[in-house]
């Protein structure tokens, strides 16, 4: 009851100070302005990406080299049984649902990134909200895709099998998961962000756990063409999202 | 985009420093010394929070540094148009507030007169979004002692 009241004079005394302007705002604005910002030189575009780079912490090349170590250990040892029995599709279960972790290993990463006000300061100092984010966005793209695609050429060379296939199931869901990252970025942001990327990530495993069960047997290699449209399928939609992603950010740039 | 900073802020975060130091030219002088460091820094920051809460956490330690370098004297102005009883109040109500332990009038300050959310406050002070709350709520409740304390001593009177 005493708080509530405080809080009420509280808030007559706020209204009370709003009145207070400073003396000679303009005056001090100018004097602000005069002052010189520490000169950053924009350099070429290797140095924007470069520096881009510089941006990812340093934690999430250790989630990259800990996943190849864990990927590599489970394909060797964890996962004996290949293709060729029912339920022997250990590997290509695996190969298709390891790459997400990756996502959402380092999904903390994109959400700081894409945490809009935390750019703000960086977009004012340098250089463009959209540029940044998509850049950010590229570069752990290409780490996750060449640290991937190493994993499978190993793996590939160690199995004595089609590369296609282990491409396929091993890019699909990334694919299709990184797509529904684009699109969740253009819907949400920070924790939520993170929250939904995971809620994907337990579904696909579901959808993996189902999938690999005799009654649905999704792994069978007569699947193996639907897995192709999937993979196609994702491809179009991640272009798709992330086109949209540019076009938004370049609407919150005006904005901002 | 640097002027367009300043303008949007500016009122803002004097009316934090003015809250804070419960001195006008002080405040002035802190808030201009605010966006000189931001200006100066600014291009150097790296995932430093939202502009907003940047400077305030700018200012609140411009603030502390006044504490440390100068025994403030507060009490010095009230807003000039409050007259009569309404003034008495304004007084009572700004001097409970320079009472406060100065974790608690940052936090409360932060939430009552520049009505930021728990998070930004907790981002502004560094601290957790419980300790926050806390602090908020605690400052309240010494308030709410204090104003218990000014009500008993003036029924003395």
């Amino acid at each position: 009851m005493k708080q509530r009241e405080i809080k009420k004079r509280l808030k007559k005394y706020a209204a009370a100070c709003e009145g207070i302007l400073p003396e000679k705002k303009e005056e001090r604005i100018q004097a602000l302005l005069q002052l010189e910002p520490k000169q950053r030189t924009r350099g070429t575009l290797w140095d924007f990406v470069w520096e881009q780079i510089g941006y990812l912490a340093r934690y999430c090349l250790i989630w990259q080299a800990l996943w190849a170590v864990v990927f590599w250990y489970l394909m060797r040892y964890g996962v004996t049984d290949l293709w060729g029995m029912e339920d022997g599709n250990g590997v290509l279960v695996m190969v298709s649902l390891l790459p997400p972790i990756l996502v959402l290993l380092t999904v903390e990463e994109i959400t700081k990134v894409y945490h809009r006000s935390m750019l703000e300061i960086e977009y004012a100092a340098k250089y463009s909200l959209r540029g940044a984010v998509m850049t950010r966005m590229s570069v752990l793209c290409i780490f996750h895709f060449l640290i991937i695609m190493g994993c499978i050429l190993l793996l590939q060379a160690r199995l004595d099998s089609g590369i296609c296939r282990l491409l396929v199931y091993g890019f699909t869901p990334m694919i299709i998961m990184t797509g529904m990252l684009l699109k969740l970025m253009q819907h949400c942001q920070g924790d939520a962000l993170r929250n939904a990327v995971i809620g994907i990530y337990v579904l696909a495993v579901l959808f993996a756990a189902v999938g690999n069960t005799r009654y649905f047997g999704w792994y069978r290699p007569v699947y193996f063409k639907v897995w192709c449209g999937a993979c196609f399928g994702g491809i179009l939609f991640e272009i798709l999202q992330f086109v949209r992603l540019n076009k938004r950010l370049e609407r919150v740039e005006q904005i901002i | 985009m640097l002027e367009k900073i300043i303008r949007k802020y500016y009122n803002a975060i004097l009316g934090y420093c003015y809250h804070s130091v419960g001195n006008r030219s002080a405040a002035e002088d802190l808030c201009q010394d605010t966006f000189a460091s931001f200006i100066e820094h600014y291009a150097d920051c790296r995932n430093a929070g939202n502009i907003k809460n940047y400077l305030y956490t700018i200012a609140r330690n411009k603030c502390t540094d006044y504490f440390r370098k100068k025994t403030p004297i507060f009490m010095e102005e009230v807003p000039e148009e409050e007259t009569g009883e309404h003034m008495e109040e304004m007084v009572i109500v700004r001097q409970m507030l320079m009472n406060l332990p100065q974790e608690f009038r940052d936090a409360v300050i932060l939430r009552y007169f520049q009505n930021l959310r728990y998070s930004e406050i907790a981002a502004v002070l560094e601290i957790s979004l419980s300790l926050a709350k806390y602090r908020v709520k605690k400052g309240l409740e010494l308030l709410a002692a204090m104003d218990t304390e000014v009500g008993d001593e003036t029924k003395r009177d």
